[in-house]
């Protein structure tokens, strides 16, 4: 008889144990992002070819504000393959004789995370080229002096081919994805 | 055999008398928005809703007296369901709730909330709706992509 009651009072305690005890969830579900940004933005590259002062010279290059950073954001999955930015010729055409070249120069500022490795000299065409690699979760800081610093400049490849006159309006697009 | 008899009844009688209601709990989703231009990492924190979630708490079985005049403390701890050690989440009281008499103590600043439990606040008598706020810290871009989630756990002993 002893034995029931005290089975009974147990239980009778631990069913009311459950009143003073509640549990909600806290979560946070963070998604994949993948943010990209030129500064200063609202700057056109200018680049221009000067014929020399001199016969037998060769044509001098005027570029202006031809540097720009490379901003970025990218969260990305567990075991999800690495990011890379990549670029390309979106609109017009290199006039003949010229070479387009751009140069990433090693990461600088703020940032944090897998950051990625440049790719330093390109040749631009209106293929996709990568100019940063194997970036994973990371953010380069925002604005100047922080991410990639690119630098575009001009190079003569054929002075037959050169027209002094001629002028192009060329669009380049840059994009931060998956392998 | 009789004081056996007589620790399981007073022991039960501890343990029966308050009571705790918790209403929803906190699911956030971050999102690109949250991120103030390329370049930059989620904000250093963020904050809920300040009634994200209500409180209720009273004497159990029910008594007047102690709805009255009965002492409460409310505990809170965490157990991570899927979650990363650089997050820090606290929670805070934002109101009183309603009650006929009895004050409140402590729970206004930000509280983290540990894996131990540690006592929240305290207060007298039955409240409803207390209102509370949630905080996180640590979520970043370089955490891998997933939903983190944690187990809030609130206990209210008669102390």
């Amino acid at each position: 008889m002893r034995r029931i009651i005290i089975i009974l009072l147990l239980s009778g305690s631990c069913l009311f144990a459950q009143r003073n005890e509640k549990d909600i969830n806290a979560s946070f579900e963070l998604q994949e992002i993948a943010l990209l940004d030129m500064k200063p933005s609202n700057t056109n590259v200018t680049l221009a070819l000067v014929a020399p002062k001199d016969s037998g010279e060769k044509a001098g290059i005027i570029m202006a504000n031809n540097s720009k950073w490379l901003n970025f954001t990218s969260a990305i999955r567990k075991g999800a393959s690495a990011r890379n930015v990549t670029v390309k010729i979106d609109g017009g055409n290199i006039p003949k004789g010229l070479l387009l070249k751009l140069n990433t120069a090693p990461f600088q500022g703020r940032g944090k995370g897998v950051l990625g490795n440049n790719v330093h000299v390109i040749t631009l065409s209106h293929r996709s080229q990568s100019i940063v690699q194997n970036i994973g979760g990371a953010y380069t800081g925002n604005g100047v002096g922080n991410g990639y610093k690119l630098t575009y400049f001009l190079e003569i490849q054929n002075y037959n081919d050169l027209d002094i006159n001629a002028s192009e309006t060329i669009s380049v697009s840059l994009t931060l994805s998956d392998f | 055999m009789r004081y056996a008899v007589f620790l399981i009844v007073l022991f039960s009688s501890v343990v029966r008398s308050q009571e705790v209601k918790v209403s929803s709990g906190w699911y956030k989703v971050m999102k690109v928005s949250d991120i103030y231009g390329a370049g930059n990492d989620y904000p250093e924190y963020v904050e809920s809703r300040r009634k994200e979630t209500k409180l209720h708490i009273k004497a159990f079985p029910k008594s007047k007296q102690k709805d009255l005049y009965g002492s409460f403390s409310v505990f809170v701890h965490q157990e991570p369901v899927n979650w990363h050690a650089s997050l820090e989440l606290s929670v805070r009281r934002t109101s009183k709730g309603k009650g006929k008499k009895g004050g409140m103590h402590g729970g206004d600043n930000w509280h983290q909330i540990h894996r131990f439990s540690s006592r929240f606040f305290k207060l007298v008598g039955k409240k409803d709706g207390v209102d509370l706020q949630y905080r996180i810290k640590g979520l970043s871009v370089l955490l891998p992509v997933d939903t983190y989630t944690t187990e809030i756990v609130f206990t209210v002993l008669n102390l």
